[in-house]
């Protein structure tokens, strides 16, 4: 079965182009933001007061020890995840004390989002999977945005195979190309290729990198590997739920020196 | 292994909870059928002991002689009484009269199905074997007691005046003064009672003799006054003591309750069954979704064996557990039954009968389904590979293709069902009815089993048919309920085939009684005109003057009558019903002729109906001697009829014949009338009831009145049907329910993803409802298609030699129409709490997985 292109009313929300200069206005911002899960004794405090801009049109990738909050703080820039306190504006608008219905329009009409596995659904082909966020909106196709994704991912011979016909690097690539082709404000990816083998994973960097060059896509990545960080034009630095350091430019081996400095 | 086994299902004791639940609802099911019937027994036998074993000897008549034909009722002369009353050690003795004494109605008419018998009930309190419910025994000669039943009936209640015909058919007018519970009498029990005083018992019945004869002994040995009994009368009678009478009455009673319990076992089987296929699909779902963990298993070192071993004691854990709670449920919906029905009839209410058969068939029964049910996912279980164990992106079977083998099955299936059906049909409408009738049943259960075997295929075929046009229309959430259907077509073949059982099952009812309907009316329509029927109650016996029919006749209100009048004959000397027609009257009102003409039917010739003939080896053109009461005379056959609908004996002469034979005078037993407004018949009803007011005895009924009746008692029987499948449909409801739950928790993640891609949680709740409409329409649609051919099948097969005239199949649209609707929005709330559930998560949790 294929899933038509597009049904129903539409229109696509009328958006700011993407800046493409970091000096603009940041696509995310975060002031003094407090995440706490549980409470009482028991309470635990994944952020702790994190004051953070994600520059539009940049690649930026979040990196920090395992537990310091890089997961949760992307969950609540991206609107997953509601706030214990301190505030979040993604383009402008304010996400907190958003209902769970606006958060969800928020997400589908202007968020893009690549998780690090099941990011497909494996009853739908690759082309419907790619089409899915812009198919639960309701907005119309533009063929020629998916065709530029779809030729620039690779995946113009994949494109009626289901999840399950598709190797891992594969499957992440139709992720990325669902990211990009609803043109969203943000793309929010956690830990991308933390699944995947150095090959892939390099591949799946190449085409976040690249659509930030020819597309001027905004991008958060959160990722634990100094080689995946080094795709990014900026890195921050993330300890103990708190906003600890930034470096531009990043090489690999200037992240994992950053890294082992946070460490020690 | 056993304490892994244990701890998982310690762990999950919703997971048991849902899936006990099916099984619970089926031991129910069983166990409350014993504990309703068994009460029921216990209350009848307590009943027809209680009515017996009060007396110490009890004298009925005669067994008849071995092959002498018995032409009345056996009966003790009224003057055995004083014999009996005179053998020493008698304290006191009383006989029981019984007589057709029939109850007339508020305008003077005998009210009923059949006539209702007086029964005589002694003064003195020790000798009354029926309890009193309410009022007085009745003493004087204008007193009369009802049979509790018969009041409810008949709305008479105790202070009522009422009449009651005599056996000369002679009104008799009395005044209620009790309701009296007759049911321990065989007669009454059937016709409804009424009760009388001794001497108002022997004057209503026309004589003093008794059914049987109860006497209390002075304080002896009940055996040894038996004996003493039976010696003073000599041989002839039956002389028994009350115990041995009560043992004897109890054990002829258990037969009723036998077919009532099999009925009720038999739908209670279905429910099993249904529960079964629900059980099948949820181990399915549960080996699939524990992959891993038994992969790790595996890993780790179990055996296969071990494996299986684990899944099968989960599974008899399970059916345990769930059977022990049925059989409880089922002993308090089995007595709250009982306690219901016996208020309503106004029974008194006894303790709750829990025999060893209720929990032990319930407990064996349930536990043993859930075990077979559970060997193919245990055997699927072995097979699952070690590696399985580190797999991520979850799989689904769409890719399967149907197996040779499946279809293979399916096709020979359906083969053997269409063969047996073909032929149980050739039996049935030849006339060899019962075993027609169970080769049909055996063909749609063959037919069943191939349905099972294709049905993936055939539930995704109609998945992607029926969700075709929704898909496209109706958004993404439909999309992908459509798409979430056909990830797993077993296991949507599973849930919906469940639901399918119960389906068929109502559908099938729903076009035998519509076909039932349909040709009832036709044969009523197509039927000599006749709009009034004048008749005795049944089992009585009628006699109309001729005068009557001779003034309905000059009626305007009445178009025509025709006389029913039959004689008993010899007819080459075998004893025949014969009637009397006019050529014309026979030729309106015969069905059709075999051989010959029946218009052509005058003086010295006669018609036979098609058994007659054939038992008789009679043709058209034969001769017939006939001896009739008032001579002999040969006689020429001139047609050879197909059975009638009417109430009309095999063997038809013309008048003047018959009043040769038996008398000019010999009255009607049966009117025919017709109206001279076809519209409306009840000008030509109050004429017949007007001509017929001296004979009270005679029943007057509309044909649109007993069209109403007999549509009324069909539609109850769909009902009653109906609700026996009723609880199969509810099992297969929480099979699609559990079915949706095990989904959504699989895809738990998957409906995160969905949310973080922005379905609301509205979206999210309406796919798993389109998921949960789809499967039950589509089980619906297929238990109506298989129930509509069955149907049809059942009708022609039982009803074709049976019935006299065409047999009309009917689909009833309508009803069906409701059945679907039904099923969408048992759909629905299927879906309620898997969709809840589903929506509850909140999408960091979900992604969070594990
Ligand atoms: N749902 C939760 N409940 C309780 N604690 C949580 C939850 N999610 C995350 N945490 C805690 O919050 C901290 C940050 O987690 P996370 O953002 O996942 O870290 P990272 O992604 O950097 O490894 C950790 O200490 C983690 O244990
Ligand atoms: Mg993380």
């Amino acid at each position: 079965m294929d899933l038509p292109t597009r049904t129903g009313p539409d229109p696509a929300p009328v958006r700011p182009a993407p800046d493409p200069g970091p000096s603009a206005a940041p696509a995310v911002s975060a002031r003094r933001l407090v995440k706490t899960y549980g409470s009482g004794e028991a309470a635990v405090r994944a952020l702790d007061g994190v004051d953070v801009d994600f520059a539009a049109g940049a690649f930026t990738a979040i990196m920090g020890p395992s537990g310091s909050g890089k997961s949760t703080l992307m969950h609540c820039l991206a609107g997953l995840d509601t706030v214990t306190s301190g505030s979040v504006l993604l383009g402008g608008t304010e996400l907190t004390g958003l209902s769970d219905k606006r958060l969800t329009r928020l997400r589908r009409d202007r968020v893009g989002f690549v998780f690090q596995s099941f990011n497909l659904l494996p009853t739908l082909t690759a082309e419907q999977n790619i089409l899915l966020p812009l198919d639960i909106a309701g907005r119309r196709v533009d063929r020629a945005r998916f065709e530029g994704v779809v030729a620039t991912v690779g995946l113009a011979d994949r494109l009626s195979h289901r999840p399950a016909q598709l190797s891992g690097g594969q499957q992440q690539r139709v992720a990325v190309a669902r990211a990009l082709v609803a043109r969203p404000e943000v793309v929010f990816a956690d830990e991308p290729t933390g699944n995947l083998d150095s090959r892939s994973g390099a591949e799946v960097l190449g085409f976040l990198r690249e659509s930030v060059r020819t597309l001027g896509q905004t991008i958060v990545m959160v990722t634990h590997d100094p080689v995946a960080a080094s795709y990014a034009d900026r890195v921050v630095f993330l300890r103990d739920g708190a906003f600890v350091d930034e470096l531009s430019g990043p090489t690999a081996e200037s992240v994992l020196d950053r890294l082992k400095r946070l460490e020690s | 292994m056993l304490r892994t086994t244990l701890a998982g299902l310690r762990a999950h004791r919703l997971r048991l909870l849902l899936t006990g639940l099916a099984i619970t609802l089926g031991v129910a099911f069983v166990s409350g059928t014993f504990v309703l019937t068994d009460m029921m027994g216990a209350s009848v036998s307590r009943q027809l002991a209680g009515s017996a074993d009060r007396f110490d000897v009890i004298v009925l008549p005669g067994e008849s002689e071995e092959g002498a034909e018995r032409t009345e009722d056996p009966a003790i002369p009224a003057d055995v009484l004083a014999e009996v009353g005179a053998v020493p050690g008698v304290a006191a003795a009383a006989g029981e009269i019984v007589a057709q004494t029939p109850l007339l109605d508020a305008d003077g008419r005998a009210i009923g199905f059949m006539p209702t018998y007086g029964v005589s009930l002694p003064a003195d309190p020790e000798l009354l074997r029926y309890p009193v419910v309410e009022g007085t025994v009745p003493t004087a000669d204008d007193e009369v007691a009802l049979d509790t039943g018969t009041a409810e009936d008949t709305g008479f209640a105790v202070g009522d005046r009422v009449e009651v015909l005599d056996a000369d058919q002679e009104r008799h007018g009395f005044t209620v003064t009790g309701l009296i519970d007759l049911g321990a009498n065989a007669m009454a029990a059937i016709g409804g009672g009424v009760g009388f005083a001794p001497a108002t018992a022997e004057r209503m019945a026309g004589g003093g003799d008794f059914a049987e004869i109860h006497v209390l002994g002075a304080g002896g040995d009940p055996a040894e006054l038996r004996d003493a009994v039976a010696a003073a009368l000599g041989g002839g009678y039956e002389v028994v003591t009350g115990a041995e009478r009560a043992a004897a009455l109890v054990e002829a009673s258990g037969g009723d309750n036998q077919v009532l319990a099999i009925g009720l076992l038999l739908f209670a089987l279905v429910a099993l069954f249904v529960a079964g296929l629900v059980i099948y699909n949820t181990f399915t779902i549960l080996v699939a979704q524990r992959t891993r963990e038994l992969a790790l298993l595996r890993c780790v070192g179990a055996e296969r064996a071990q494996v299986f071993g684990a899944v099968l004691l989960e599974a008899a854990v399970v059916g345990l557990l769930a059977s022990a709670v049925g059989v409880a449920a089922g002993i308090g919906l089995g007595a709250g039954g009982y306690a219901a029905l016996s208020a309503v009839q106004g029974d008194t209410p006894i303790a709750p009968v829990i025999g060893w058969h209720t929990v032990l068939v319930g407990l064996v029964a349930g536990t043993v389904v859930t075990v077979v049910a559970a060997l193919l996912p245990a055997r699927r279980a072995t097979t699952i590979a070690p590696v399985a164990a580190l797999r991520s992106q979850p799989e689904t079977d769409e890719g399967r293709r149907a197996g040779a083998v499946r279809i293979g099955l399916a096709a020979l299936f359906a083969a053997g069902g269409t063969a047996l059906t073909w032929y149980g049909i050739v039996l049935g409408t030849g006339g060899t009815l019962e075993p027609g009738m169970l080769l049909v049943a055996a063909g749609g259960i063959v037919s069943f089993l191939g349905v099972l075997a294709i049905g993936p295929n055939l539930v995704a075929g109609l998945v992607r048919l029926l969700g075709w046009a929704p898909a496209r229309l109706l958004g993404v959430p439909t999309r992908l309920a459509v798409a979430n259907t056909r990830r797993n077509p077993r296991r949507a073949a599973t849930t919906t085939v469940a639901l399918t059982v119960g389906v068929t099952l109502i559908t099938l009812f729903a076009v035998v009684t519509a076909s039932l309907r349909a040709s009832y009316d036709q044969a009523l329509e197509d039927r000599y005109p006749v709009d009034v029927l004048a008749q005795p109650q049944m089992s009585a016996e009628g006699a109309i003057p001729r005068e009557v029919a001779a003034g309905l006749r000059a009626d305007p209100a009445v178009r025509s009558v025709v006389e029913v009048r039959s004689a008993e004959a010899r007819l080459d000397g075998t004893e025949q019903r014969v009637a009397a027609l006019d050529g014309a009257e026979l030729a309106d009102i015969a069905t059709g002729a075999v051989a010959g003409d029946p218009a052509g039917l005058g003086p010295g010739t006669v018609a036979v109906a098609e058994d007659v003939a054939a038992a008789e080896g009679l043709s058209v053109g034969d001769t017939v001697a006939l001896d009739g009461g008032g001579g002999t005379g040969e006689l020429t056959v001139v047609a050879v009829l197909e059975p009638m609908d009417l109430p009309v004996p095999g063997v038809v002469l013309a008048g003047t014949d018959f009043d040769r034979y038996f008398g000019a005078d010999h009255p009607a037993e049966r009117l025919l009338v017709s109206s001279a407004d076809r519209e409306d018949s009840s000008a030509a009803e109050a004429a017949v009831s007007g001509a017929l007011a001296e004979l009270p005895a005679i029943q007057v009924q509309t044909v649109d009145v007993m069209r109403q009746e007999m549509t009324a008692a069909l539609d109850q029987l769909l009902l009653v049907m109906a609700g026996l499948v009723g609880l199969a449909v509810v099992i297969a409801l929480f099979g699609i329910a559990n079915t949706l739950t095990l989904s959504v928790v699989e895809r738990t993640r998957e409906s995160a993803m969905l949310r973080a891609l922005g379905l609301t949680r509205g979206q999210l709740r309406r796919m798993l409802l389109v998921e949960a409409v789809l499967i039950s329409v589509i089980g619906a649609l297929i238990g109506v298609v298989l129930g509509v051919v069955f149907g049809w099948a059942a009708v022609v097969t039982a009803f074709t030699s049976t019935m006299s005239g065409e047999v009309l199949t009917t689909v009833p649209a309508g009803q069906i129409g409701v059945f679907l609707a039904v099923a969408a929005l048992a759909g629905v709330l299927a879906s309620v709490l898997p969709a809840r559930r589903a929506a509850r998560d909140s999408v960091v949790a979900a992604l969070a997985g594990e």
